[in-house]
């Protein structure tokens, strides 16, 4: 296809004038900004936080039980559903008899991570969350970006909160709100099945 | 052949055979739990129902045998129903833990719930709880509410090992397996069962936890823990062997294989030789192959006949028959032996062989078998190429003996006691790494695939042997299995009119066992 190029008049041919009149717009928006800094867009981070959305994909942490175990089983749905394979697992028998299989290393190579949260959704125990809301991750050295188990069962999305210095949201998210420890009965009314105690013949 | 209708096709089924291994020849699925060709005919779990024309109710397929004029159907509404309707029951008691369960992925009662079942539960009762992660045995795990009692364990301990560890005990809902009080599962095929167990009710404790079942990768291959050379499934995830499970072959191993076979793949993830070492040393490959070529050279000037190459019964038939030859028109040395200090291993009527070595009926094809690799030692000489073979480790005597060789080049696939010896090391790939055939002792070859790739700087033998004589100027034009095969079943009798391809996932008896075999049918 043909597009005709537009016919110029003599005086956008050379250019000049055109330059002038791109120059206005320039120095209009310069002039504008030089006095209504607070409205400009950019913002000045690091010195400046920047206000996330309140369920944006951060990096990950793992949640704990009430003992402060974490609750991950080691059923590696988090690592099949990966697209990155940035997941890596070695599961380990527990030492509790109500439960059997814990990580013995949870790590998750954030160099390959995509943030894309099949993890999370994954997950059939709300083990791992992106909630911490911790978007740069930065480092001078690629093994810091390899996050091992004790890294990422600290802190929690409150803890960040706090720290970032978020203004409250105007519609809280109910899941994400509420504080990662409540026990399981009163977040979703799923009660969790009792084992009985193994027989010490055995 | 007696004329059969399943589903309204008309087939010529082998008498003797049950509807269920009729399906499967067709590729009807009929899912059941308690049938096992290798068991035999239980009918307990009741899942593998069929309708039979000229019975009012629906039959179980396992136990309905093919005559003549038999029609079936196994796709009616009826049926499907049924199958839903067994389904159910077995689900009542099963906890929902599929999510830590080594079976998930590959579990009989998953697939079938998928594939026949899709039904809401109506259970609003609780389930009965029973023992979870009982160690049974020293290498079986036992969770008793994952059962579905379908007795295939008991039955593979009461009549294939004969030593009936396992039982069933208590009534209704509370039966669970267990085993005798001080008797644990202990024989060494216990982990037959954990194959044979549809479910995730008895585990390897080996395995336990290790890996996921979906992120392995499935090769077919042979054990190399004995010369019963029991075709396995080989199971590997990046790199790292997992476990071995057994494939079946009707003429060596049928569906079983040992426990020690099972764990015999340790060594090919276990301080593993993956760079060319010279004196202890870390060298690159083109060094590596350098000095070995001018160590030859040296060696072949002074003394050729002198030249010993010590092969292994654990290498392939190929690598021995490449060796051999790299031996006689490279180095112009006939000193070419393959032996062993390995100790024998246990035997029994089952499956397990003396023997340790996987090939070495491929050793005395070749004509290159000594049962007496020590007095070949003491000779001495300029030079000894030790190819995948330990003599140090289990010898010492052997390790004293290798002293006598001026130089002593070592081409290993692990680090032991021989490399330390050795003044230059090379890596090879061991089985799983590599193509090739093991000959076990019925003298049938049979073909093993190469798994995953080999490590670091290792070479297959073949390769390696190439690369050094075309380096002394000989090009041997090797470039895979076929191109051996090719020379090999024109030199070696034994092997006349064989081909990788005409193997296939069986294998097939040498020439002598072939014809000795024949000669007794025509007897008879």
């Amino acid at each position: 296809m043909k597009v005709p190029s537009p016919r110029l008049r003599w005086y956008e041919r050379i250019y000049l004038w055109e330059i002038a009149r791109g120059m206005v717009v320039t120095m209009r928006h310069m002039i504008r900004n030089l006095f209504r800094q607070r409205e400009m867009p950019t913002v000045q981070w690091p010195e400046e936080p920047k206000h996330l959305p309140v369920r944006i994909k951060g990096r990950h942490r793992l949640t704990v039980r009430e003992d402060g175990s974490p609750k991950c089983v080691a059923c590696y749905m988090c690592a099949t559903a990966c697209p990155a394979r940035c997941i890596h697992i070695e599961a380990e028998e527990s030492p509790e008899p109500t439960i059997e299989k814990v990580p013995k290393a949870f790590d998750i190579d954030m160099l390959r991570c995509v943030f894309c949260g099949y993890c999370v959704e994954a997950c059939p125990e709300d083990a791992i969350r992106m909630d911490t809301g911790e978007v740069s991750i930065v480092s001078d050295n690629r093994d810091d970006f390899i996050f091992h188990m004790d890294f990422l069962l600290r802190g929690s999305g409150e803890e960040w909160k706090k720290k970032r210095g978020r203004p409250e949201p105007v519609e809280e998210d109910e899941d994400l709100s509420s504080p990662p420890d409540t026990p399981e009965e009163t977040r979703d009314g799923y009660r969790r099945r009792e084992r009985p105690p193994v027989p010490s013949s055995w | 052949m007696p004329k059969i209708t399943v589903n309204g096709v008309e087939v010529d089924a082998p008498d003797g055979q049950n509807l269920i291994q009729v399906a499967k020849g067709m590729g009807i699925e009929i899912p059941h739990f308690c049938y096992h060709p290798g068991l035999g005919v239980d009918g307990n779990c009741r899942l593998c129902l069929i309708e039979v024309e000229g019975t009012p109710k629906p039959q179980i397929a396992c136990n309905t045998f093919v005559r003549e004029g038999l029609s079936v159907r196994t796709d009616t509404d009826r049926i499907k129903e049924l199958r839903r309707a067994v389904l159910e029951f077995f689900f009542l008691n099963h906890p929902l833990d599929c999510p830590i369960c080594d079976q998930s992925g590959e579990c009989l009662l998953q697939d079938f719930y998928m594939r026949h079942g899709q039904y809401e539960s109506r259970l609003d009762l609780p389930k009965v709880h029973k023992r979870k992660a009982v160690p049974v045995g020293a290498r079986v795990t036992l969770d008793a509410e994952r059962c579905v009692l379908c007795t295939r364990c008991v039955r593979f301990c009461d009549d294939v090992t004969g030593t009936g560890e396992l039982r069933i005990v208590n009534r209704g809902h509370h039966s669970e397996i267990t085993v005798h009080p001080g008797r644990p599962l202990d024989n060494p095929y216990s982990l037959n069962t954990v194959d044979l167990c549809p479910v995730g009710a008895l585990t390897s404790s080996q395995f336990r936890f290790k890996c996921r079942v979906w992120f392995l990768e499935t090769t077919r291959s042979i054990c190399s823990g004995c010369s019963r050379g029991c075709n396995i499934h080989l199971e590997q995830s990046e790199g790292t062997i997992y476990r071995y499970r057994p494939r079946e072959n009707q003429e060596v191993n049928r569906w079983w294989m040992c426990d020690d076979g099972r764990s015999s793949f340790h060594v090919f993830n276990e301080s593993r030789c993956e760079a060319p070492l010279a004196g202890g040393e870390e060298i690159p490959h083109s060094e590596a192959i350098e000095k070995i070529i001018d160590a030859v050279r040296k060696a072949r000037e002074r003394d050729p006949a002198g030249i010993a190459m010590i092969l292994s019964p654990e290498m392939s038939t190929e690598s021995l028959y490449a060796a051999r030859k790299f031996a006689r028109e490279i180095l112009g040395t006939d000193r070419v032996r393959a032996g062993s200090f390995a100790p024998p291993f246990v035997e029994d009527e089952i499956l397990r062989k003396a023997d340790p070595h996987p090939n070495r009926r491929g050793c005395e094809m070749l004509g290159i078998w000594t049962d007496d690799l020590g007095s070949e030692l003491e000779r001495g000489g300029p030079l000894a190429i030790v190819v995948q073979n330990d003599l140090a480790g289990p010898s010492p005597e052997a390790g004293k003996r290798l002293e006598r060789f001026e130089t002593v080049i070592a081409l290993a696939t692990n680090l032991d006691e021989t490399t330390k010896r050795a003044a230059l090391v090379h890596p090879v790939a061991p089985h799983p790494e590599c193509d090739g055939t093991f000959v076990n002792f019925q003298g049938r070859v049979q073909r093993f695939r190469k798994a995953k790739p080999a490590l670091g700087d290792a070479l297959t033998v073949m390769e390696l042997l190439r690369r050094i004589a075309a380096g002394l100027g000989t090009e041997f034009g090797w470039v895979n299995l076929n191109h051996v095969w090719k020379e090999m079943a024109v030199e070696v009798p034994e092997l006349e009119g064989m081909s990788p391809t005409a193997l296939g996932d069986h294998g097939l008896p040498i020439r002598s066992v072939r014809e000795a075999s024949g000669a007794t049918v025509e007897k008879g």
